[in-house]
């Protein structure tokens, strides 16, 4: 699954550090989907899950000149992305205790969202609406991290144990659209 | 299907439904400028785990540690913004620049009086980092935090 290898990620961040834009632009292409999926998990609402994403890449930026494994950089910004979701989760029960967040599927019934193709990608949102909460979760992380190790430590899971939870999960999805 | 057919379905299903929004992708690649070359990083180091800055008139004070300074600062909600003072110990003279994230890059500058201590009266909602310039050229920043 992974489109870019580690080696990649690192010369990614060494040009990055050298000032070069485009490598810094890619870093954000590969990652930016994993973060906003990690900050929605957490149930934040979208702009906290802006303020999350924008306070994982400012960290990063930070210690550019410091990160001592660049090919382990996914990790390290999900593992920031985390932190900072849950710090933000306990801002917003703080400021709003009766906010029980958002869903980790998004009701695909909102009206803004009717527009969208309705056949196979609204079967696929129900279907994945009635999976348990944790799968729900799994599932969005692993396909939107660049690789397995990047989750390894968010999940709170062996790197071992992904690929197999993940085929339950893969599997109970399957079945609910082939009902 | 397959499993990496399915993982793809779910991942459209996902860019479909809630997508990242372009102006957070924005700001990513935008947190490159913000970095200060040689810059020594102060790491937030103490904050209150139940902050009460919500509520107006209340403090949360945070402390940031780099290696040869602490920088300590205190927030104040007030109804005009967050009130920020804060001190530099060991004390050095030095201009302070308060950086500002909210729908842009914003900045304010002030200088450190002689006992390490500076002030910045008004600050609306935002991401914030202090950059403090020292004589010899060498430069201190702070970790970003959400003000």
């Amino acid at each position: 699954m992974a489109l870019e290898g580690q080696d990649d990620i690192a010369r990614l961040v060494a040009r990055a550090r050298d000032g070069d834009g485009a490598a810094w632009d890619r870093l954000v292409e590969r990652h930016s989907a994993m973060l906003w999926s990690i900050a929605r998990a957490h149930g934040l609402n979208e702009a906290d899950a802006g303020d999350v994403v924008q306070t994982a890449w400012l960290r990063l930026v930070e210690r550019l000149d410091r990160v001592e494994d660049a090919a382990a950089v996914g990790g390290w910004l999900s593992t920031t992305a985390r932190r900072e979701s849950l710090r933000a989760a306990r801002r917003r029960t703080r400021e709003r205790p009766d906010d029980p967040g958002d869903p980790p599927v998004p009701d695909h019934q909102r009206p803004e969202r009717v527009v969208l193709a309705r056949d196979r990608l609204d079967r696929v949102a129900l279907a994945l609406q009635e999976l348990p909460r944790r799968c729900q979760v799994l599932l969005r992380l692993l396909a939107t991290a660049p690789s397995y190790a990047d989750l390894a430590d968010l999940l709170d899971m062996p790197v071992g144990s992904i690929g197999p939870t993940r085929a339950r999960c893969l599997a109970a999805l399957n079945r609910r659209l082939e009902q | 299907m397959n499993d990496d057919d399915l993982t793809a379905r779910v991942r459209a299903a996902f860019d479909a439904l809630d997508p990242v929004p372009p102006h957070v992708t924005a700001a990513a690649r935008a947190a490159l400028a913000s970095r200060v070359p040689g810059a020594v990083l102060a790491e937030l180091t103490m904050e209150p785990r139940y902050s009460t800055a919500a509520l107006r008139g209340t403090a949360r004070r945070l402390t940031f540690t780099g290696t040869d300074a602490v920088i300590e600062i205190e927030v104040t909600r007030l109804d005009h913004g967050h009130e920020i003072t804060g001190r530099v110990t060991p004390s050095t003279p030095a201009r302070a620049r308060l950086r500002h994230l909210r729908r842009g890059p914003t900045e304010w500058t002030t200088d450190v009086d002689p006992a390490g201590q500076f002030a910045f009266p008004a600050v609306p909602d935002g991401l914030v980092s202090l950059v403090f310039d020292l004589p010899d050229t060498a430069s201190i920043v702070t970790s970003w935090v959400r003000l």
